[in-house]
């Protein structure tokens, strides 16, 4: 079969660029294999990530399906003191800052939500599995996938998104770069889902907590309706393998230790989930753009769970993809020898800056909390909002860079 | 200017009289994540008290570990401060 727009995977990056390429016309078939919906963590969202779905038109469904409403994040230094607190604000050139609010969600509801709005407004949906990409020299013109019935079938596009998350499909298949790994140590993860936290009072009892015990170990509360609560434990691979539990002994033991302000808002432990694991490092892909293909999300990159960045990478990005895309179909030429050069700038650009700012909270605590609290607090709610795309860099993002280059050569030895 | 004085003063006052903590010698360690009496909560207000009884500007990218390591490391890291401003 031919379509104009080819997208693997039917996570929050695929369907977004699905839901807002429906806007123009173009023939689009998104291509999942699971059934949905289906289980994720990456639970919270950032303010722009709430904005990526007040422009797909979603904010009255985000409140009917009563996803916890999200003012901001309050981060916990070790023993519970010296929390910092980064409300969500919006922007306006006129006015600056504002009052807003975002979501956090319950992923196989919510991604449900996107899998069948996409579907709703006029998508081809495939369960299928892919299996190969179709090249062409070096463009690609499509993919060969295989249904559930065991059928293959080619699929010519005129461009192929590859939404396909961690599994990176394109990175795989030696069409675009290897997995380069990132600055971080293999992490793993242990989560499970809670009834009977206690949370912050009234209306900030759907916002995010972060619990920080010293580098790259860490928890999340994060709430997903009126009585559950997203929990899990981030840690260094060596240290989960030298404690020797099961992720049940372990997640508890955990819950209790890390921090004590986690201890207290979890008196008693009720998991409403099984306990699973995930282990996952930072990594890129270059390149991962080029005739007839582009990469949204975790495709090409990951940097850090720790503030939250997954879904809203996957949605803005594809947000940019598909307001590309529409650009490559109104060149009547399409002559260039990248036409999604500048979607890869831009994607590169936000990611850079975000790496820089996790690089400065992991490795120079004290500097970031001064920076962060004292020398540039709007500059740091900027970012943990996501906006992080301008040309011209804050002060603060400029800053945390100097430092990071300060630490980095010192690091280096030179 | 007597930068040791003003510093353990200040400390002695501000920061370890409200905990009860004894004032840490020259090459005990200052950071609480090495056990000592600055967090990232008092590190601001000693921040501002150097740069206004000194009369000089920590720069963003003097806000390292290093310089606040221990007490000797902070006099040194003034001292030179200082050294640079009046040359």
């Amino acid at each position: 079969m031919k379509t104009d727009v080819a997208i693997i995977g039917g996570g929050p990056g695929g369907t977004a660029t699905a839901m807002f390429l429906s806007q123009t016309g173009l023939r689009v078939t998104l291509i999942e294999k699971a059934q949905s919906p289906r289980y994720h963590i990456g639970e919270s969202l950032t303010g722009e990530c709430g904005n990526c779905l007040r422009a797909l038109g979603l904010e009255e469904e985000m409140t009917v399906r009563r996803h916890p409403v999200k003012y901001g994040v309050t981060v916990y230094g070790p023993r519970g003191k010296n929390a910092f607190w980064v409300p969500v604000k919006g922007w306006h050139p006129e006015s600056g800052l504002f009052d807003t609010h975002t979501w956090s969600v319950r992923r196989s509801d919510f991604d449900h939500m996107l899998f069948t709005g996409a579907a709703a407004r006029g998508v081809s949906v495939m369960q299928a599995e892919v299996v190969a990409p179709l090249l062409n020299g070096d463009a690609v013109r499509g993919v060969r996938v295989r249904t559930n019935g065991g059928t293959v079938e080619e699929i010519a596009s005129e461009v192929l998104v590859d939404a396909s998350g961690q599994v990176t499909f394109l990175s795989n298949a030696g069409v675009i770069g290897e997995k380069v790994r990132g600055n971080y140590d293999r992490q793993v993860a242990v989560f499970s889902q809670v009834a009977g936290a206690i949370r912050d009072p009234g209306a900030a009892n759907g916002n995010t907590l972060i619990f920080y015990r010293e580098k790259h170990h860490w928890a999340w509360f994060i709430p997903l309706d009126d009585q559950v609560v997203s929990v899990g434990v981030v840690v260094p691979a060596d240290y989960y393998r030298a404690k020797n539990e099961s992720k049940h002994q372990f997640l508890l033991r955990e819950l209790h230790q890390l921090n004590p302000e986690l201890a207290r808002r979890l008196p008693q432990i009720e998991l409403v989930e099984e306990v699973r694991g995930i282990s996952n490092y930072s990594y890129r892909i270059s390149n991962f753009t080029g005739k007839g293909f582009l990469c949204v999300g975790d495709s090409h990159r990951f940097i850090d769970p720790v503030f939250s960045f997954g879904v809203f990478f996957a949605m803005k990005e594809a947000e940019y993809a598909a307001s590309s895309i529409a650009s490559f179909f109104a060149d009547s030429k399409r002559e260039q020898p990248n036409p999604f050069a500048d979607y890869q700038r831009l994607c590169d650009r936000g990611q850079d800056n975000v790496q820089e700012l996790i690089d400065a909270f992991w490795e120079h605590p004290y500097a970031f909390s001064m920076l962060a609290h004292h020398r540039y607090p709007e500059d740091i709610i900027h970012m943990f909002a996501g906006r992080v795309y301008k040309e011209t860099p804050l002060p603060g993002l400029l800053a945390m860079r100097s430092i990071n280059e300060q630490g980095r050569k010192k690091r280096s030895g030179s | 200017m007597n930068v040791p004085e003003v510093l353990t003063d200040y400390l002695s006052k501000e920061i370890l009289a409200k905990n009860g903590e004894p004032l840490p010698t020259l090459d005990q360690p200052l950071l609480d994540s090495e056990g000592g009496p600055i967090d990232s909560l008092n590190m601001w207000p000693l921040i501002v008290f150097v740069e206004s009884h000194f009369g000089i500007k920590i720069e963003d990218t003097d806000l390292m570990p290093e310089n606040f390591q221990t007490l000797r490391a902070l006099i040194e890291f003034i001292e030179t401060k200082h050294s640079e401003l009046h040359s």
